[in-house]
């Protein structure tokens, strides 16, 4: 099953690897990933991820997401299927120097259908 | 809601005007023994040295464990026993990465722990300095929760933080990287008030907990399936009041054995993989089975589509995420375990004799024969006589600390357990090599109780250096070591999973491990032969500092019963049907 997840995150160091990391090692793809500050006093981002989930349980991803320190709230939708198949890699992550991370590109899979290629964006790299 | 805290570190931090200027080792030192922490199992090196120094002028007891990973695991016996947050120290580099085993242990079973690591100056992270290691990388997927303090100013808070984390909600080890800049740096120790963020977590309410007992009610063959959540929680007098209560019959994990008296009718013993006969034959004919505390782990479940088929589920975790992960709950409880219980236990004593009688028939029928023909040890009898005997001479106070293999399956079917956090054993990672360093955090936190370590010929070897920490303490533990001349539990496997094709499994050449116990000055005896077992207890109970008894047993020993790895729990071998085919 595809979703989507909407997390905010706490600015802290490690806090969005913590969380990639929580989700794929639960045994999730992660297809794609957006963020932006979540704005007012808060020094918090908020956060939209693609994630296949494969045969799991997002109930229970977004409990283990939940039980992340840095978390201060997740939620998951059920991802119409165009959307899913539309998917790619492209990671928006606006400070990188926050999160320290550096991000593989991956081809997305527009080119291969015979449509415009978008290079996902990397961060550091 | 916020998460339920059973620790109050944040308000630790008290001192008198004026504020003193400290270093950041020093405000580390003194935050933690603010926090009420009286000891830290440490090994010192380079990037960790200003902490080293703060320690000289502090309060704050320093244990010298041989090895980082005998640290780590220390702590983790300590807090298992104490109920308070294990802390243990190490350098950057080799120091912080010998740390991981016992990081990712307390982890794998929500043990409170905070581990402190010295790091490269700031000005040279990321450059591969000499030492340097991610360790705060390494490490996430096995802690609670991480921090690298890279301002002086926050220290303090951090501490804190770390400690009230690892000890709240659902406990587990929360790992401080101090740079080693941060730890020279100086600011003014404060009063600290911090405030903590906790996200809201799913909390059962009054409605849940009437469906539970209106399940619990309708059922006719409902079942207690106790864990380690129980035991975390000190949920002990909630647990043992519900189900006398109810006269219920229940099943435990390898980490709740002890929480239920042994003399308690309905117990049935361990469930799962090396669990009794009762305990698994009544979960696949249970019509409710109520999961207090534990989390369907692979090794309780076996085949976990064949497990309990024909059961209902209530499930109480204080950790949402358990809650319907591996099997699907019908009724969630979400929340503390003890209130939870003291409401069904208010409710009407349920009418289940039919089924009370058929477990008690199912025990009577598989008590275990202790009488073993033969000259040899045989380590079941060898178990119990000693586990009563301590038990006796401390008035229930003897704590056991295992190793990993088959005697530590031993010890959990046949020891007498007389309480919980008196049985240290490394459930949910199996670390070969815990025994000894557990129970030398155990003996810290109980100074006058009996400490056991019962351990393997392969296991001792794994951290046999901290034979020197109980010599350097004066620690009095005791180590019954149990030396079949290989690794028995993986010998076993391959004796029954893989057609007898012996691999890497012998350990004939062992040393003489009476002679190594002695070149640490400690106390060893051997003994190889049923009738000199009276005076190798003797030895273990007449022997005021620590000491080793070193047991010959058969090489070929096996542990029964056993469910094959990925076989429903009905699939059970018992030696003799095995012995029958051979
Ligand atoms: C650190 C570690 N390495 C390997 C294993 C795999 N393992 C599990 S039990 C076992 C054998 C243990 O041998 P021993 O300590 O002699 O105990 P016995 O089974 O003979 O009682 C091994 C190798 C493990 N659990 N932990």
């Amino acid at each position: 099953m595809n979703i989507k997840l909407r997390i905010t995150l706490r600015e802290c160091e490690g806090a969005l690897i913590r969380l990639l990391g929580t989700i794929e090692r639960r045994g999730h793809a992660l297809v794609n990933l957006s963020s932006r500050p979540a704005g007012g006093q808060s020094a918090a981002r908020n956060l939209s991820l693609d994630v296949d989930c494969g045969g799991r349980n997002p109930d229970i991803l977004v409990r283990q997401i939940r039980r992340l320190y840095d978390v201060v709230e997740a939620a998951w939708y059920q991802l119409p299927e165009y959307q899913a198949a539309d998917a790619h890699l492209s990671y928006e992550a606006t400070s990188p120097a926050m999160y320290g991370m550096v991000v593989h590109r991956r081809e997305n899979n527009a080119a291969a259908e015979g449509g415009q290629a978008r290079p996902g964006v990397g961060v550091n790299g | 809601m916020d998460m339920p805290s059973n620790a109050s570190y944040l308000k630790a931090t008290q001192v008198p005007a004026p504020v003193p200027l400290l270093n950041g080792a020093q405000v580390l030192v003194r935050t933690l023994e603010s926090a009420g922490v009286r000891q830290v199992f440490g090994y010192p090196g380079g990037a960790i040295m200003p902490v080293y120094d703060a320690l000289v002028d502090a309060g704050l007891k320093h244990i010298l464990c041989r090895h980082e990973q005998g640290c780590a695991l220390a702590a983790d016996g300590y807090a298992r026993v104490s109920g308070e947050v294990g802390v243990c120290m190490a350098t950057s580099g080799p120091g912080a990465t010998n740390l991981l085993t016992g990081i990712a242990n307390a982890y794998m079973d929500s043990v409170p722990l905070l581990a402190i690591t010295g790091q490269v100056p700031t000005a040279v992270m990321g450059t591969d300095a000499f030492q340097e290691v991610d360790i705060f990388g390494m490490s996430m997927p096995v802690v609670k929760h991480s921090f690298i303090v890279r301002d002086i100013n926050t220290l303090q808070d951090t501490v804190l933080q770390a400690l009230e984390i690892a000890a709240s909600g659902r406990p587990g080890p929360v790992l401080l990287d101090l740079p080693k800049d941060v730890a020279t740096a100086e600011c003014h120790f404060r009063n600290a008030v911090v405030s903590m963020h906790t996200a809201p977590s799913e909390q059962y309410g009054l409605s849940d907990l009437q469906r539970a007992a209106t399940a619990l009610r309708d059922a006719r063959r409902p079942l207690a399936y106790i864990g380690g959540g129980t035991v975390i929680s000190r949920s002990h007098d909630a647990v043992r009041a519900f189900v006398n209560h109810h006269q219920l019959p229940v099943v435990s994990t390898l980490r709740a054995l002890g929480m239920i008296p042994t003399d308690y009718p309905g117990f049935l013993g361990m469930i799962g993989m090396h669990g009794s006969k009762p305990a698994n034959h009544a979960a696949q004919e249970c019509d409710l089975l109520l999961c207090i505390g534990a989390r369907f782990d692979d090794r309780v479940t076996g085949k976990l589509d064949s497990f309990a088929p024909k059961a209902r589920v209530i499930h109480i975790d204080i950790d949402p995420a358990e809650i319907s992960k591996l099997r699907e709950a019908d009724v969630s409880l979400p929340g503390e375990i003890a209130p939870a219980l003291r409401f069904l236990t208010d409710q009407a004593p349920l009418e289940i004799d039919h089924w009370k009688k058929h477990c008690t028939a199912l025990l009577d029928a598989s008590q275990f024969d202790y009488n073993y023909p033969g000259e040899d040890i045989f380590a079941p009898g060898l178990l119990r006589k000693i586990s009563q005997r301590f038990a006796e001479s401390s008035n229930g106070k003897a704590i056991i600390s295992c190793d990993v293999g088959q005697h530590q399956m031993w010890v959990a079917q046949h020891c007498l357990l007389t309480a919980p956090e008196h049985h240290l054993s490394s459930a949910g990672l199996g670390t070969m090599g815990y025994g000894l360093p557990a129970a030398i955090g155990a003996q810290f936190a109980t100074p006058d109780a009996p400490v056991i370590v019962v351990s393997g010929d392969g296991s001792i070897m794994m951290n046999i250096q901290e034979l020197c920490t109980l010599k350097r303490y004066g620690l009095p533990v005791k180590i019954v070591l149990l030396d079949n001349s290989c690794l028995g539990l993986v010998r076993q496997w391959q004796q029954l999973f893989f057609e007898e094709r012996f691999s890497e499994v012998d350990l004939s050449d062992n040393p003489d491990f009476a002679v190594v116990a002695r070149s640490f000055g400690i106390a060893a005896k051997s003994i190889e032969r049923a009738a000199e077992i009276d005076e190798g207890i003797a030895f273990l109970e007449s022997t005021d500092g620590p000491c080793l008894l070193h047991v010959k047993i058969d090489p070929r020993a096996n542990v029964w019963p056993l469910v094959p790895p990925g076989q429903s729990n009905e699939a059970m071998i018992e030696g003799c049907e095995l012995e029958d085919q051979s």
